[in-house]
């Protein structure tokens, strides 16, 4: 296995260089005629276009074109205007070479075959560092887990991005934990990314533009976590003609409709998701047969161009997850309770109002609310209860914004933004012995000021300098309990408990955070960047288990539990190469965190009032270097990146109990040393794509054994207990993968009059089926003689079928 | 339910769902093979009758031939807050016993050892008042046939009914034993070790105890959402479907400390660990054991001190609708010598002691 994933890895990166062959000086010609190919009569003013040397001509009046090139191969591309562009390779040799293209009209627009939505010239050009854009034609190319196009996914491709394993929430950015990742999908934040506990991600491929992940030089417009921000933006919906688009795949099917109710002035965009995979149950072991994993999602977007000055657009999102397990399927594992039903969903809203007072000066006006709830519920009378927890974000915000100054553009803005939490409450049912909890909603509020101006200095340099200011006031209702000095924070060590009134100010904080970002070009094609940002973060994700539950608790900071405060310098080289064919970078940053949270041994975080009982802050560092290098055009494109990224925590208590490690530093949950990313495309014609992805990284930490001793207790006599000690010292096997995809579209020219267009996706997902350890436990079992075992996640291959269509 | 058993259900739920959905678990080349220095301590004093057993060991490495060497010829005592102090008697293999002691419910014990060299000392722990047990009762309960896909009875499930204190900071386990006359006492085996026939015991007072084992069968609770109320349908022993009699158990009800609550709950919760998504970080599992002399070493187990409870109850099973009875091994065959008699032997599986209970 080890072998054919190096052979793989050879084939990826050998495709990716293949047109770099040397060639010989001496300079030939290329003579060629572009023909129409209906009427046979020459074409002229078409493009013919040489990728590899980015240079073009225009044939004349009887379509004859002449190209002077050193002998080689090369990718041309022949476009015009309404006819279907033409790739063609062609191998030039010592003296005079002649080629005929013949073009036929297309009736669609064929999109790029291109990995980016930015200009390659960007990646050296823009002040910007540690920021990656993926527009969502490149994120449909990944192949796909059970056909599931997965944004979340697709950003384990880019450098500096990881994930505990297999199937959970969220990402690790830049040594960040999950809740350091401010998502905004058009302005308002999600709470949870995810469908199914973590299998696919809450965005519907049919609604999204594009997506963007800033993890160094983080612009100041954007503030309240630690370590990045992703920032999804949905499609303007067409406001010329109806259109649809949809997909009927394994686990879930999408429709989405567009188009102007007032031409021109207002249009709307409706798409909806939804899983239709209880068969797959159906499928499966007798226990599972019962259990019901459901979820649909409905994304609606409003524009309505006011005036010629004026827009308004409103984003309505709306996702709901529902997951029932049967009686049959918790007997295996001795859970009291007939079912149980776990749901959870997100509310959220957008109202943008946008007035350009004159070219390139823009006034926008933005209003947000959120909801995220999650409950679980457990119907048995004697037991019954219900579970719920939520969180609700009310966010307004106003900014300028000034890009007509040749060596000024500026922003300014202010934002506040309202939380308002529902730690837990526990309901009992009517006849249900529970007693009911309630525990204290937590409010509080945060408004920033932030202002940024990109100033151009010179020709070669230019800096986005930012500065945002932040405060956080946590409000009562409150009870806030206090504790003896001389004993670890816990129950017992309670000494009186301080009550604090509605809108009282219970604790404040507040700082500057400085953004910088600068580049300095050294000439067209290579420039270094620098960037350095501080980021402060009022509102944690508070959970103890490997992968977060959706049901985990949000909490803002209080007297206890202070802000999280992150500060990353970041040094980058940027160059392409071969006429922007080939972009590179390299970029080290050093992140130094303030008030890293980590738990207690064994802490209990559902239900407990006094989560500082539960909780340890302390310091936190990352440091890294993320190496890329893409190739935009050809028939094969792609790219790969390999990541070297440590973090590390140290928890320092001032008793024994609050120390983690015994206070030396200790890598965190989701430290993964390396990682190499690889992902190509190869589009031999318009018909077909195929697309490979191959992912390496090291493994994640974990808390192993020192040893074991043997209990005498009658009940679990001889049961072996494992001594553990030190925390997360050991290391889970390493985590590689290859997925493939084909793609085949429908010929453009095949039924040019009809305007439904199908194609059908193939994927392989974890193509050699490899067993990847998501976690390594220890357990002596009398019937095995293994100590140690491994468990996989997607331990198999998984294969899907999805059939596209558009209209 | 209370908070444990609700996430309990949380976690291992989820969890195993998860797994069952897409994952798989299989053995994984990864032994541990050095020894960590400390040695183990396990016991527990109670208001029920003595004597109590300490057993030291040494902790062994997590492999399959590691081994818990015998600490012998230590110094163990015991001492209470009124100042009394009793040694306990070195038995052999580890294991240390008290000769008059009997715990009183209120007073305050300490374990202390010399071993070594080195000094250890248990923190000191309070033998709880114990709520009494109102009721038991039992209620069949119906599964699907996995093979015929028939509804059929499955079992009884044995519920209690008791009383939660007014203050808070309540912990209890609960656990069960049921006893069935003995009709054999050994065996006489073929060359493989297979036995051919019963031997009968030599006195007609024998009992083969049967347990819950297993991590599932740490039963612990905690008053946190439950406090001052009744504990109503506790679950504390599932009877399996078996001969058409009356099956006697016997209930235990303990009242423990706080410290003896997330010791029992880490164990149980090291031992389900199935490494899935949503479990904690396997930790260290916190004992009440402290090196005197030196406070950095780590010691392991827990000495307790808790306050008993204990009931009969028979599950009357002589009308159900179903039996699987086993026919046990086979009598001895008839004429020629009459075979020998075996021992009542006293095990963790056998005693010659009347329960308590028993009618």
């Amino acid at each position: 296995m080890h072998c054919f994933y190096r052979i793989t890895l050879l084939l990826l990166l050998g495709c990716l260089s293949f047109s770099t062959v040397a060639q010989p000086a001496q300079s030939v010609a290329l003579l060629g005629t572009i023909t129409n190919a209906a009427t046979g009569k020459p074409m002229a003013n078409v493009h013919v276009f040489v990728m590899e040397t980015r240079k073009g001509v225009q044939t004349d009046r009887d379509g004859f074109f002449l190209l002077t090139l050193k002998p080689g191969t090369y990718n041309l591309k022949v476009s015009f205007l309404g006819f279907t562009s033409l790739f063609r390779e062609v191998v030039l040799r010592q003296g005079e070479n002649r080629v005929n293209f013949e073009l036929e009209e297309d009736t669609r627009l064929l999109e790029e075959v291109t990995v980016t939505t930015g200009k390659p010239e960007e990646n050296v050009q823009k002040v910007e560092i540690g920021a990656s854009r993926l527009n969502i034609r490149s994120i449909q190319r990944i192949p796909a887990f059970m056909g599931e196009v997965d944004v979340m996914r697709s950003l384990l491709m880019l450098p500096g991005v990881t994930t505990v394993g297999e199937g959970t929430s969220g990402v690790n950015v830049r040594g960040g934990s999950v809740d350091q990742n401010l998502v905004l999908m058009d302005d308002a934040p999600l709470f949870n990314t995810s469908h199914l506990f973590g299998f696919f991600s809450v965005f519907n491929q049919d609604a999204v533009r594009d997506v963007t992940l800033s993890r160094g030089g983080i612009s100041s417009q954007y503030g309240g976590r630690a370590s990045s921000v992703l920032d999804v933006r949905l499609k303007y919906p067409n406001s010329e003609k109806f259109t649809g688009s949809g997909g009927i795949g394994l686990v879930a099917s999408r429709l989405a409709l567009e188009g102007p109710l007032v031409k021109g002035k207002l249009s709307t965009l409706l798409a909806v998701r939804a899983s239709f995979n209880d068969f797959l149950f159906k499928l499966g072991p007798d226990n599972l047969r019962g259990t019901k994993a459901n979820f649909y999602d409905i994304t609606n977007k409003w524009y309505w161009k006011i005036s010629e000055r004026d827009e308004l657009t409103l984003t309505g999102y709306y996702s709901d997850d529902n997951f029932k397990l049967a009686s049959d399927s918790l007997s295996t594992v001795e859970v009291n309770a007939s079912a149980s039903l776990y749901g959870y969903s997100t509310r959220s809203g957008t109202l943008r109002w946008q007035h350009t007072i004159r070219d390139e000066e823009t006034l926008e006006a933005v209003g947000v609310l959120s909801n995220y709830s999650a409950s679980i519920s457990v119907p048995d009378s004697a037991n019954a209860l219900d579970l719920r927890s939520g969180i609700l974000y009310t966010n307004a915000r106003v900014q300028y914004t000034n890009r007509s100054g040749e060596r000024h553009k500026y922003l300014a803005g202010a934002s506040a933004i309202s939380y308002g939490i529902q730690p837990n409450t526990l309901t009992p049912g009517p006849h249900s012995n529970v007693l009911p909890v309630d525990l204290e909603r937590e409010h509080a509020v945060e408004a920033a000021l932030y202002v940024e101006d990109e100033w151009k200095l010179s020709e070669q340099v230019s800096v986005v300098a930012g500065l945002r200011y932040s405060h956080f006031l946590r409000l009562g209702n409150a009870s806030v309990y206090r504790y003896s000095p001389d004993l670890p924070r816990s129950e017992d060590a309670v000494t009186e408990i301080e009550q604090y009134a509605a809108g009282e100010v219970v604790k404040s904080y507040g700082g500057f955070e400085p953004r910088l970002a600068l580049r300095w070009t050294l000439n067209p094609a290579t420039s270094v960047k620098m960037g350095y940002n501080r980021m402060i973060q009022y509102l944690h994700l508070i959970s103890n288990t490997t992968s977060a539950l959706p049901t985990a608790r949000w909490a803002t900071s209080s007297q206890y539990l202070r802000p999280q405060v992150a500060d990353q310098v970041s040094v980058g080289l940027f160059r392409n190469l071969n006429n922007d064919t080939y972009e590179t970078s390299a970029e080290i940053y050093y992140k130094k965190l303030q008030n890293a949270v980590d738990y207690k041994d064994g802490a209990d975080i559902i239900l407990n009032p006094a989560l500082e009982t539960a909780v340890l802050q302390g310091r936190g560092r990352a440091y890294g270097l993320e190496m890329m290098t893409k190739k935009n055009t050809g028939f094969w494109t792609g790219w790969v990146s390999y990541t070297y990224a440590r973090t590390f925590l140290q928890i320092e208590g001032e008793f024994p109990e609050e120390r983690v490690n015994r206070g030396r530093w200790y890598p965190a949950n989701y430290d993964r040393p390396h990682t190499l990313n690889a992902m190509a495309i190869y589009r031999p014609s318009v018909t077909t794509t195929f697309s490979f992805n191959f992912t390496f990284s090291s493994g994640r930490p974990g808390t192993f054994p020192k040893g074991r001793y043997v209990l005498y207790e009658p009940t679990i006599f001889g049961a072996n207990v494992p001594i553990y000690t030190d925390r997360n010292l050991g290391r889970i096997p390493n985590y590689h993968r290859l997925d493939f995809s084909v793609t085949f579209d429908e010929h453009p020219d095949k039924h040019p009059d009809r305007r439904w267009k199908g194609s059908w996706v193939f994927s392989l997902y974890n193509v050699y089926a490899r067993k990847n350890a998501f976690s390594v436990f220890y357990n002596i079992r009398p019937y095995s003689l293994a100590t140690a075992y491994k468990l996989s996640i997607f331990g198999t291959i998984f294969p899907s079928l999805t059939y596209n269509f558009k209209f | 339910m209370t908070a444990a058993g609700f996430k309990k259900l949380l976690y291992k739920s989820v969890g195993w769902c998860l797994v069952l959905m897409a994952g798989c678990i299989t053995p994984y080349d990864g032994d541990v093979k050095e020894v960590p220095p400390g040695i183990v301590v396990q016991g527990f004093i109670s208001n029920e009758e003595g004597p109590y057993t300490v057993r030291l060991t040494t902790a062994a490495n997590y492999t399959y031939a590691g081994l818990n060497y015998a600490i012998e010829n230590a110094t163990v005592y015991i001492t209470d807050n009124e100042g009394n102090r009793e040694n306990l008697v070195h038995k052999g293999l580890g294991e240390y016993q008290t000769q008059t002691l009997r715990g009183q419910t209120g007073r305050t014990y300490q374990l202390h050892i010399e071993a070594n060299g080195k000094r250890y000392q248990s923190r000191p722990e309070t033998i709880r008042p114990v709520s009494k047990i109102d009721r038991v009762y039992d209620e069949s309960y119906r599964i699907i046939d996995p093979n015929t896909r028939q509804d059929i009875l499955g079992g009884w499930k044995v519920y209690i009914d008791t009383k939660d204190p007014a203050e808070s900071g309540n912990y209890y386990r609960w656990s069960w034993k049921h006893y069935k006359q003995a009709v054999f006492c050994g065996s006489v085996n073929d060359r493989n070790g297979n036995p051919l026939y019963g031997l009968f015991c030599c006195n007609a007072n024998c009992w083969d105890i049967v347990r819950c084992m297993g991590p599932n069968c740490i039963n612990v609770a905690n008053d946190a959402l439950i406090n001052g109320k009744n504990i109503t349908r506790q679950e504390v022993a599932e009877v399996p479907v078996g001969c058409l009699d009356r099956y006697y158990i016997e209930i235990e009800q303990q009242a423990l400390s706080r410290d003896a609550y997330v010791f029992w709950n880490t164990v149980k919760r090291m031992l389900q660990n199935t490494g899935g998504m949503f479990d904690v970080t396997p930790s260290a599992i916190p004992g009440n054991m402290t090196n005197v002399t030196n406070p950095d070493e780590d010691v392991f187990g827990y000495f307790g001190a808790i306050g008993v409870e204990r009931v009969g109850y028979y599950v009357d099973r002589t009308g159900a609708d179903r039996s699987e009875c086993d026919m046990g091994m086979p009598y001895p065959p008839t004429g020629g010598i009459p075979p020998p008699c075996a021992p009542c032997a006293e095990s963790l599986y056998r005693t010659a002691k009347r329960p308590g209970f028993w009618e």
